[in-house]
């Protein structure tokens, strides 16, 4: 696997950086800000929630890139960001080097082909009044990919490719376990032939032993189609398993980035620390100590000055940590990550 | 959407038919249905057939609703009163829910300026008091069936309007339009397919009720002489006919008038019945 690797240092200089070969990534973020207006009741005035506050990612073709973090750090919004089914606040979203924005008709139409998403939610991904065999089979209707000849043939081969068959074509989602309709969902994913699978927390909603089903669909699929993901999860065991490179977020920013083994191997950011730590352990005896966090996450609209994270770091230093923003830098070749203190806390 | 209700009317069915009220409701409406169709095979008279001989008779074995002032069958009358209803009815509640769900759906789905403006057009509409908007409108173009259900129609679909408006906004967040959106669905696709099959259920409730309430204002409107106009036979304006007699010829004002209310009770009983067959908090 080819590892493509590039950062942003700064709002104006670009520093690209790769590991073992320079290709064109697929899909690129750059300085990436979504803010979304939040009402106070009544009256007052409208505030600003910082969803995605300045990120900057790229994935090669053929990489899975796991983007981790608590719930509410913004990491669907980045998600729905890649899928152009938000438009960023400021920055843009490079695919193959076109910004999203400025699409043609044409270019958006395919688009809308090469890039698909998985959902959460098995439930409320599927309308309830479509029959599996047209929910699957829409994509190919929207992008004309299929005559009526093949159509039928076309939809039964994605079921096939999922774990489910043909005698599930008339069926309703509301007949299906929450594992099978997941399968449904990455079948209609899977139905334009993609480039890129943005798979927002695609198991998190699942049984303990059907996730591990759709992980390894999820595996097997990367290999055998050569997909790019965006694999979006709050559970670090399953990013573990899927990803090539992981990023993990807090309050809108990347603060750690690097490839999988690097971050799991030994991660250079107290966030990630305390993510690893909570980690369940095989053998519990391993010595790990649990970290475990004071607070909450703080709120979007109001986020600390300074690093996001000194309000709940254990190793904050206050004049520092409290004042200055840490930029997202490059501390070993490939691994970066957002912390003042990281060379002295992780050696 | 073909096949794909199959399921839903299956659940329908077996939770609408152990509504006592709504099955009596819908086999009224079913009688009312058969009676406007078969109206001319099934009395000997004709409705406008005067017989000067044979005036203001009370009810009797061959005039089972007496006679009216010019000698013609009540009854018949009444029948053929009936498919005027069924137009009336049809029609009117036809516009207005082909209105509603439109503005509802755009609104809904849109948002923004546009549903603002929308709204508040509904906001301005309600605002009128539809049977004087109605009278004023009649008086300017001439009393015709015609005018009457687009009339009827066309001030009768705010209520339908900010109902599909609300579910739309509702599902409008499932992912499911999101997915839609991500395969690159159309907006027009997109309330078609994914959004106006989850909203039948309001539609076809609000569809049943305003049936019956368009049957009552047309027969409100042909009560003041300004709806149907004789000779045809509305129950409307066979009312109006009898109130002159109604001193010694009860039966020709007792007549239609149940025949209105029992119409009306037919139609908001199937309503309500429906309403209550798709509530998704009866739902197990």
């Amino acid at each position: 696997m080819g590892l493509y690797y590039h950062q942003c240092v700064s709002t104006v200089e670009r520093t690209f950086i790769s590991s073992a070969s320079m290709t064109l990534p697929l899909i690129e973020a750059i300085q990436l800000k979504k803010s979304f207006d939040v009402k106070p009741a009544a009256f007052g005035k409208s505030q600003q929630l910082k969803a995605v506050d300045g990120v900057n990612l790229s994935l090669a073709p053929g990489e899975t890139l796991g983007l981790a973090g608590e719930s509410g750090c913004g990491k669907s919004t980045v998600g729905k960001l890649f899928m152009n089914l938000l438009s960023p606040t400021a920055g843009q979203i490079l695919y193959q080097g076109k910004p999203l924005g400025s699409m043609t008709k044409d270019e958006r139409a395919a688009f809308r082909k090469d890039v698909q998403m998985i959902f959460q939610d098995p439930y409320s991904s599927l309308n309830p009044r479509m029959r599996i065999g047209d929910i699957v089979g829409e994509p190919l209707k929207i992008h004309g990919l299929a005559n009526a000849a093949q159509y039928r043939e076309r939809v039964t081969e994605l079921l096939t490719r999922v774990g489910l068959g043909a005698e599930h074509f008339y069926r309703y989602p509301h007949e299906f376990s929450g594992g099978q309709r997941q399968r449904i969902g990455i079948a209609r994913a899977l139905a334009v032939s993609p480039r890129l699978i943005i798979a927002d927390e695609p198991v998190s909603a699942l049984d303990l032993s059907i996730q591990a089903q759709i992980v390894n669909l999820l595996q097997e699929l990367k290999q055998e189609l050569a997909l790019s993901f965006l694999f979006i999860a709050h559970d670090l065991a399953v990013v573990r398993h899927l990803s090539d490179r992981v990023a993990i977020m807090y309050l809108g920013k990347i603060v750690e980035t690097a490839s999988n083994e690097a971050v799991f191997g030994r991660c250079l950011h107290p966030y990630t620390e305390a993510l690893l730590s909570a980690m369940p352990q095989i053998e519990p005896a391993a010595g790990r100590k649990r970290i475990i966090l004071k607070g909450d996450l703080p709120s979007p609209i109001a986020p600390p000055a300074g690093c996001p994270f000194h309000s709940r770091c254990p190793y904050a230093k206050p004049p520092l940590c409290a004042t200055v923003p840490p930029p997202l830098e490059e501390k070993e070749s490939g691994h970066w990550a957002a912390c003042h203190f990281s060379q002295q806390l992780f050696r | 959407m073909r096949l794909h209700e199959t399921y839903f009317y299956e659940v329908f069915w077996k939770r609408f038919r152990t509504n006592r009220l709504a099955v009596i409701g819908c086999l009224a409406v079913i009688f009312l249905f058969i009676l406007a169709i078969l109206a001319p095979h099934l009395t000997p008279y004709h409705p406008d057939a005067i017989d000067a001989y044979r005036v203001l008779l009370p009810p009797s074995a061959s005039h089972w609703f007496g006679t009216d002032e010019l000698g013609r069958d009540v009854l018949t009358r009444v029948i053929f009163g009936a498919q005027i209803s069924l137009l009336v009815g049809f029609v009117a509640a036809g516009i207005a829910v082909l209105i509603g769900t439109l503005i509802g759906l755009l609104s809904g789905y849109y948002g923004g300026w546009l549903d603002s403006l929308l709204m508040r057009f509904v906001d301005i509409m309600l605002c009128f008091p539809t049977i004087f908007l109605i009278l004023a409108v009649i008086a300017i173009l001439e009393p015709s069936i015609w005018y009457i259900m687009i009339i009827i129609g066309l001030t009768g679909w705010m209520g339908l309007a900010r109902l599909v408006r609300a579910e739309t906004l509702s599902i409008r967040e499932r992912d499911y339009i999101l997915a839609a959106r991500a395969i690159g669905a159309s907006d027009l696709r997109i309330m078609a397919r994914h959004i106006l099959p989850n909203v039948m259920a309001p539609i076809l409730v609000s569809a049943t009720l305003g049936v019956g309430g368009a049957i009552l204002i047309e027969s409100a409107l042909s009560f003041l002489g300004i709806g149907v106009q004789p000779p045809t036979p509305s129950w409307g304006n066979i009312l109006t006919a009898g109130k002159e007699y109604i001193e010694f010829a009860w039966w020709l004002s007792l007549f239609p008038g149940v025949a209105i209310l029992l119409t009306v009770l037919a139609y908001n009983l199937l309503g309500e019945g429906i309403r209550d067959a798709l509530d998704p908090r009866l739902q197990r």
